[in-house]
Formats: C-alpha cells, structure tokens, sequence
C-alpha cells in the first residue's frame, strides 16, 4: 500500500505536501567537477552524459509527497544534437566566408525566413523534448502543444509587445505560461491553468515606476553629480570620479536586477497558484522576490567572480530556495496516476523523441 | 539460467534488497523486494511469493545517480526502485560476476580523479599548440580557387567606395607595374595558378601602405610610393604582400580562425560569462599572434625574393623606419596587441639568411 494512504482516507480536504530539495551542494559540485573534467578530455563528448547525470541529480532530488521526478533523455540523441548545431554553425561560417556576396544575397533573405519559422519548431520539440523525458512516480509527463500555438507565443506575441512599446508584456507572458502549462500531461491527467492579469500588471506597474527611478536618480546623480561630488570631497583626480562613477553603476546595475525580478517572481506565483491537474491537484508557490533576488545575484556574482567554480553551489542554493516555497495540494492519495501509454520499459526508453533530443541540441547549440 | 543462486531461506538472503514495486504504466506501488543471482534477477513480493526469474539482459538497469534511488525496469513495465544503495550496488556487482564495485561514492578514486584532471589541463594546451599546424595542413589540401573565392570581387567591392583613383603619374604607375611582374616571375608562384594583379589607389586612412587580397591583387596607396625613396624600397613592400600570396595568409588566418572557435566552444562553452570574456580575449590575442607570425613569413620572403634579384632586402624596413619615426622606439618592439612585428624584430627577419 501507498504510505500515503497512512496520512487519512481519501477526503475531498486537500493534503498539503511541501516541494523539497533533498540533494546537496557538495556532492552536485563533485558530480559538475567529474562531468566537466571527463567532458574536457573528450573534447566535450562526454558532456551529453554528464548534462543528463546533472540533470537527473537536480530532479531526483526534487521531491514532493516523498518521491522525486526522474530524467530519461538518451545522451547519445543529445550528442547527435550537438553535432547538428556544430555543422550548422560551420556552414554558415563557411558560406559567409567563401560564398560570393551576389549568392549570399539571395541566400541571406531565405535563411532569415527559414529562421523565423523555424524556431518555433525547435523551441516545441525542445519543450517537448524535456517534458516527455520527465517523469514523476513511474509516469512520464508529456506536451501535446501544436505549432501554430508556439509559432504565435515565440513570434507574434514578442512582435505585438514591440509594436505596444512593451506595455501588453505581462499579458504576453501569461500567454505565454498558458501555452506550456495547458499542454503538459501528467500521463493521462491534464494540467490547466488560467491566468487572472491584475497580480501580473501590478507588479508589472511596480517593477516599472521602480526601474524609471532609479534610472532617473542613476543619471541625476552620475553626471553632474560626479563632479559636484568630487568638488565636495574634494577629490580632483579623475582615477577617483572614475572609480566612483563605476561604483555607482554598479549599485545602479544591480538594483535594476534585483527591481525585475518583482515581475519574474510574481509571474512565477501567479502560474504556481492557478495551475490546475485533473484530479481535483492544484499548486501553491509563494517565493519572496527580493529573497530570492538576493539568492540569485549574490550567488551569481559569486560565481562569475570565481571563473563559474562556484556555479554548480550557486545552481543548487537557487533551485533549493525555488523549490522550498513551491507545494500541491493532492486530492487524496497520489496513486491514481495512469500512463498514457504503458511504458514497455527498458529500450523504449531512448526511443523516445530523438528527433526532439536533435532540436534541442540544436536550440542550445545555438 | 542460474536460479540455483536464488535462495529465499531466511537470513540467507545476501543479495536481496528491498524498495518499492510500481505496476507497469502505474503511479501505484507496492513494498517489494528483488534477490539477484548470478546473471539473474527476480521479483519477491512482501508475502514472501517470488516471481519469474529474469535474465539480467532482459531488465534495464538506470545507470547510477549519487543519493537517487536504484532503478530496475522489467520487461513487463514493471519498476522497482531501492533507496538502500549500497546493498543494491553489491548485489548487482555479484549478479554481474563483479568482484568490486564500479565507483566510489563520487565516480571515481583521489589517483584517477587527480589524473583526469592534470589530463584536462595538458590535453587543450597541447591541441592549442598543435591546432596551427593542423589548421595549416587543412588550408594546404585545400584548392588555391579557394583563395580566389575568398577574396574574389573584395576589390572591386571597396573601389571606387572605400579606394579614390591613384593620383600617381601614368610613367610612375608603368615603372611599378613592370617591378611588380619583375618580382612575380622572382617569387615561388605560379603566374598561371593564381591572378596576380597590381592595382595602385588611394585611401584617407590606409594611404601610407599597401595591402594584399587572397585572391592575388595586391593594392598599393599613393602614400607609400611618395615616401620612397628608391625602387628597393617599394620592391621590398610588394615581395612582402608576394609573400602573403605564396603562403596563402588569408585562407589559413581562416582556418586558423575557425579551429580557435570551435577549441573555445569545445572547452570554454556555455560556462559563466567572466570566463567566456576571458577566452574572447585569448582568442584575440592568438588571432594576432598568428598575424605577426604570417608578417615575419611573408618578410622572410620578401628578402628571399629582393636577394635573387640582386636587390637590398633591408630596404623595406628602411621606408618603415621612415614612416614610423614619430613613434621613436614604440615601433621597435612586437607588442602583445600589434598585428605586425616590432621593427627590430622585421630587420632580424629580412637580414637573417643573408651569406
């Protein structure tokens, strides 16, 4: 029996289980240091087999309800991908070097076309790639968006937020979140989600009046600041306005950074909160934006400072926090879920989606 | 085939470990065991029943991740999943005939741990160091039409909208062209193989010098043939571009390009940006290694071709010198960030295998 059936009968009352992340930074650094040393001397072969290894650590260890989410993607079918990225590179490399600029006129209009309709492809395959390699209690997730739907997310969308000056941004992302969301299965069951706008365009509002002071206060103080603040200090040389107008850009930078993630946070709770899957599941998220902009920037600029050393401890702190404020709420007992297909195991393991495995190498190739 | 190894007698069950059963295509699971044998495996339910034994080549194994459950995968769908590593780990090891694990908690030992990584330090510096001359033998299998198309129309693309017509006198421009033939037929070229052509103009910026395209036109700037002089001078200056045209600087500054980018993306990749900006940088630097490398090339040349015509090799750097005085002893030496040689350095080049 499942040990979830100790915690009551089934009731209509949800049953509240937090996400936890039960891994640990040492051993995900150890497991980044053996990959990245392995990748190196096989001139970055092995890295297909260490990215599913990282991979497949983060998820393990990311567990609700006392089970954690599993990765199957093949790295053979990751390597083939990263081949295809390579020889596209090359090619275009090559035809921009050697081929007469006549040719490359005719070809340039006709690639950027190929470009245009081609990314939603490659951006769906990719998606579809990962979701179906996931799986969670023995049940692989699926994605069953089209590509008309991720053709009008990746390029009409992003086009109507440039024609409105940004400003239907919010309702672009809320789009955005449905498309994925309302195409991912948990086997069977179907996860939905609705997305009210006001949470998103209040923080929308927020994160832009923030971002339009501090820019103003930024360049009220930078420029003519700098000078009458160097007469006041009296420090004449210019190595020291310098040092000190980097400085300020510094703060300003970062405090740029840290106002965006009001938006990037509230995005991330309003799609956590209204996510919907059958069977009466739903979701909690409730992340704290300036925590989590503290996590983010501290451990980011921690890691960029030591040369990406301290990334795979940066990677972990950040998705550790991300998943301590995330929770569902199950309907009962968790065993209800079904397969879509019943896995025959084994080999059909890899089969699946290799020519998604492709695009996604090909998409992070790029 | 072995299911003599197969004991369920209690408190003789070494090569049991127990975990959780999911049904094939089920987010159910049940409490379970599997006991393994030589080559064998089977299922043992928690009342103790056994089930079919399975050849360990019909079930999957997911290969180990440190801390996450084993997983086992039957024909039929079936998962079973044990959170008790090490006695799975041990079982398995004796199913497969084993007689030690295969890793350690990390996936590798302190030796060949601190092997692999002085491998990883030695191995990119020794194909870095290599990667020229590969790169070379590329450009020297590849056709010279190459060079052509490289370089094909690069002419007269810029004239006319980059170059201004020369101002040079109709008699100078007949003199340099008769030089130029008379340095071609003195070179290693092949007149037939490659379309040399001289073409002489004049440019705001580049006037006090002289340039040569892949595909065999060499340009000469007003600004050059003024400052000259004697003939020596000039003749030294176009056996020098002669020499970027014999040793093909064009097509294996390419290739030597691409190899560079595609050591960097092998090695560096998508790792944090600070490192990227540091191999963006490197990558600079060595692109300009490579040029003062081709520049002492096509100098070396230059002087093999002036001493055949009886001609003074030095007197290229001499017209430099001219050119360059207001720089004082700037000019003199190679810089980590110039694209040419120090001065000295060029008079080495084009004095040395002088008899």
């Amino acid at each position: 029996m499942s040990d979830l059936t100790a915690v009551g009968p089934a009731s209509f009352r949800p049953i509240r289980h937090e996400f936890v992340f039960t891994g640990d930074a040492r051993t995900y650094f150890a497991i980044c240091l053996r990959t990245f040393l392995l990748a190196v001397v096989t001139f970055g072969i092995y890295d297909a087999w260490g990215t599913v290894e990282r991979r497949r650590y983060r998820m393990g260890n990311t567990q609700v309800a006392g089970h954690g989410f599993d990765y199957h993607a093949s790295p053979i079918v990751l390597l083939i991908g990263r081949f295809v990225a390579i020889g596209v590179i090359i090619g275009i490399q090559l035809s921009v070097t050697f081929l007469p600029p006549d040719i490359l006129g005719y070809i340039s209009p006709a690639f950027s076309l190929l470009v245009l309709f081609g990314m939603p492809f490659v951006v769906l395959r990719s998606l579809r790639f990962h979701v179906r390699n996931t799986s969670y209690r023995n049940i692989r997730f699926d994605f069953v968006g089209g590509y008309w739907g991720a053709f009008f997310v990746t390029i009409i969308a992003p086009f109507l937020v440039g024609i409105t000056v940004g400003l239907i941004f919010p309702w672009y992302r809320a789009k955005y979140q449905k498309y994925i969301w309302n195409n991912v299965k948990l086997g069977r069951s179907g996860f939905s989600l609705e997305m009210p706008m006001w949470p998103l365009y209040r923080a929308f509002i927020v994160t832009a009046v923030l971002g339009i002071l501090l820019t103003v206060g930024y360049f009220a103080l930078a420029f003519p600041g700098s000078f009458h603040l160097a007469s006041a200090l009296d420090i004449g040389s210019s190595v020291q306005i310098e040092l000190l107008l980097i400085a300020l850009t510094l703060i300003y930078a970062l405090a740029l950074a840290a106002v965006m993630f009001i938006f990037t946070t509230a995005l991330r709770n309003t799609t956590g909160r209204n996510l919907k899957l059958e069977g009466g599941h739903s979701f909690g998220s409730n992340v704290h934006s300036m925590k989590l902009a503290w996590i983010v920037l501290s451990r980011g600029l921690l890691a960029t400072v030591t040369l990406g050393l301290l990334l795979p401890w940066a990677t972990i702190q950040i998705h550790r926090y991300l998943v301590s404020e995330t929770a569902l709420l199950a309907n009962g007992d968790l065993d209800r879920f079904v397969a879509a297909e019943v896995d025959p195991g084994g080999a059909a393991v890899s089969e699946f989606g290799a020519m998604e495995g492709i695009a996604d190498g090909v998409f992070s190739g790029i | 085939m072995a299911s003599s190894a197969v004991s369920d007698r209690p408190g003789r069950t070494p090569h049991r470990v127990s975990g959780r059963l999911f049904a094939a295509g089920s987010s159910a699971f049940i409490e379970a065991s599997v006991e393994f044998g030589v080559g064998s495996v089977c299922l043992i339910g928690v009342d103790g029943n056994m089930g079919a034994i399975r050849s360990l080549t019909e079930v999957t194994i997911d290969r180990p991740v440190v801390g996450l459950p084993r997983r086992l995968r039957f024909p039929g769908g079936e998962v079973f999943e044990s959170d008790d590593h090490d006695k799975f780990e041990a079982a398995l090891a004796y199913a497969e005939g084993r007689s030690k694990r295969k890793s350690g908690a990390l996936g590798l030992g302190p030796v060949k741990l601190i092997a692999l990584a002085l491998l990883a330090v030695l191995l990119p510096v020794g194909v870095f160091l290599a990667m020229p001359y590969a790169a070379d033998g590329v450009a020297r299998a590849l056709p010279r039409s190459i060079d052509n198309a490289i370089g094909a129309s690069a002419f007269e693309e810029m004239d006319g909208r980059l170059f201004r017509a020369s101002r040079l006198a109709p008699k100078t421009k007949s003199n340099l062209n008769r030089l130029f033939r008379e340095i071609v037929d003195a070179s290693a070229l092949d007149p037939d193989d490659v379309r040399l052509r001289l073409r002489m103009a004049s440019h705001k910026g580049l006037n006090d010098n002289a340039i040569a395209l892949p595909d065999g036109t060499i340009v000469l700037f007003d600004g050059l043939v003024e400052i000259a002089e004697n003939e020596d001078e000039l003749a030294g200056v176009l056996a020098h571009e002669i020499g970027h045209i014999e040793h093909r600087h064009s097509l294996r500054q390419a290739v030597r390009a691409a190899g560079l980018g595609l050591l960097v993306t092998i090695f560096v990749g998508d790792s944090a940006s600070l490192l990227e900006e540091l191999a963006a940088a490197g990558v600079f630097a060595t692109e300009l290694s490579y040029s003062r490398e081709f520049e002492t090339e096509a100098d070396v040349t230059s002087a093999r071709i002036m001493r055949r015509l009886g001609r003074d090799p030095e007197a290229m750097v001499l017209l430099l010198r001219r050119l360059h005085r207001d720089c004082n002893d700037d000019c003199e030496e190679s810089g980590f960030w110039s694209t040419h040689p120090g001065l000295r350095e060029r008079m080495e080049s084009v004095g040395a295998g002088t008899e």
